[in-house]
């Protein structure tokens, strides 16, 4: 659950506008903490993010890979808010998430590879780098989906302005909503923490040094 | 793949769109989304989609893959219409139109706008590294997929991915992406190493200039369209419904004949 494919227009404005303000104070953050080793970082950083738009952009029915996990794997934590942002950035001008939605989403995105790289660089001193990639795509992904359903629980609970008629009319429970969204995430978590941890293996194997870029 | 098919009609296209300066295009897609994300009826929101859907489809693109980019974000505003549904339509449609709106008028600007040109402006609302890494990620979108192409191409033909388990092929397809990846990296860092060589300094200097045209007339026009019409409909309420909803239609429908019709060859 790296981003809400919700369209422009959907949800409230103080929602939206208020993520793009903590978007945009966390990547400037990220940018003053960069500073002079940008041309270490950039171009990996760059990387990171095409290999998951491409990973986002091809669609498997109604869902996708997002790698999300292994870019939290391969880049410092400081740069996850420029590269969820332009992941979702991108991936909004081709019409796969609203451009309003474009900070809430990257919040989201840069939280789920922020929490994967933390629990990856915590496992990978005792276990295999490839068991710890899949543990922490596995956590990550699950806190990421804990998110955004607390969010719309939220929003449906409220009696906030605009457009929470919405979520006041919803008519099916609450508990549906959560076996439902964990009934069917949960099958993509075993997948992407699967590839995750394959990939991890091969880059440990071929490039070890990539794994590093905490130290 | 998507990113490449739309690069190549953003580059090939000849329609009035096309030759419209990227700021004009902006200007007109940014008025489109604030004015759908404040309409507040469906009969606003259907003067807008109406407006950005006849621009849409007169870009010369190919009809189908217009509409899927339009029509894909829809499909989840179309989950939130079902659960809000009580017998009237009128706010489900609204937010079924306001999505159109803006999904029809970001695929109209991209299927019009290389990605360059479109990074070009935004040095003036983000800062120069988040330009610089945008460009990095575009440049790399491409290597990385001709790459990973390349390398699922040779691992089908060796038996190693498209046949047998799911196990199997997500074992092969990770070792597809992760070779191509990896090959993406170096090739990223060398292009940067290229750069560096060549005097950059962290900052890209563009070339592009970009001037105004007679073409800018018709974004800018249809932008002036939108502010007017989603005010009238505010403003005077049923009484607009009857004028102004039929006149956005009709300059919609105008402006999309006039950018269908005055195609021109970009290398001529």
């Amino acid at each position: 659950m790296s981003h809400i494919h919700i369209p422009d227009g959907v949800l409230p404005v103080w929602l939206w506008a208020g993520a793009f303000v903590l978007m945009a104070l966390l990547v400037l953050f990220g940018l003053v903490r960069l500073g002079l080793e940008r041309r270490r970082f950039l171009p990996t950083a760059a990387t990171v993010a095409a290999l998951c738009i491409v990973a986002m952009s091809i669609e498997l029915g109604f869902y996708h890979f997002n790698l999300t996990g292994l870019a939290g794997i391969l880049i410092p934590p400081f740069l996850t808010p420029l590269v969820a942002f332009i992941i979702n950035f991108v991936l909004a001008l081709m019409g796969h998430g609203g451009i309003t939605v474009v900070g809430l989403n990257s919040l989201v995105t840069a939280l789920e590879m922020t929490v994967a790289g933390l629990i990856f660089r915590t496992l990978s001193r005792r276990w295999k780098p490839s068991r710890s990639a899949w543990l922490a795509t596995f956590v990550a992904l699950a806190v990421s989906t804990t998110l955004v359903l607390a969010l719309v629980l939220f929003l449906r609970s409220g009696g906030y302005a605009v457009q929470m008629e919405v979520m006041e009319r919803f008519t099916v429970s609450e508990s549906l909503i959560v076996i439902l969204v964990y009934g069917v995430a949960i099958i993509g978590w075993v997948l992407e923490a699967t590839l995750v941890s394959l990939l991890i293996n091969l880059v440990a194997r071929v490039r070890p040094q990539m794994l590093e870029v905490w130290k | 793949m998507r990113i490449a098919l739309v690069d190549l009609y953003a580059t090939r296209g000849g329609s009035v769109y096309h030759r419209a300066t990227a700021a004009a295009k902006i200007l007109w897609a940014a008025t489109m989304i604030a004015c759908a994300i404040l309409a507040n009826d469906w009969e606003t929101a259907l003067g807008l989609a109406a407006i950005a859907l006849a621009v849409l489809l007169t870009v010369r693109a190919p009809a189908s893959f217009s509409l899927a980019l339009a029509f894909y974000p829809v499909v989840f505003a179309l989950l939130f219409a079902l659960a809000i549904w009580r017998g009237s339509f009128a706010y489900p449609a609204t937010l079924l139109l306001r999505a159109l709106t803006a999904s029809s008028t970001l695929a109209a600007l991209i299927l019009t706008t290389p990605y360059p040109n479109l990074f070009h402006h935004l040095h003036r609302f983000m800062p120069r590294a988040v330009c610089e890494a945008l460009f990095l990620t575009y440049r790399a979108i491409f290597i990385l997929v001709e790459t990973i192409e390349n390398v699922f191409r040779s691992l089908y033909l060796r038996g190693g991915y498209g046949t047998g388990s799911l196990a199997r092929n997500l074992r092969g397809g990770a070792v597809g992406l992760g070779v191509g990846f990896l090959r993406a990296i170096d090739l990223t860092e060398r292009m940067n190493q290229v750069m560096v060589i060549r005097g950059y300094e962290d900052r890209l200097h563009g070339s592009l200039t970009e001037r105004l045209s007679a073409a800018d007339a018709l974004p800018v026009l249809l932008a002036f369209v939108a502010i007017a019409f989603s005010v009238a409909m505010r403003l005077l309420g049923e009484t607009a419904i009857a004028i102004a909803l039929p006149a956005a239609v009709a300059v919609a429908a105008a402006s999309g004949v006039v950018n269908y019709v005055s195609i021109q060859d970009r290398d001529s």
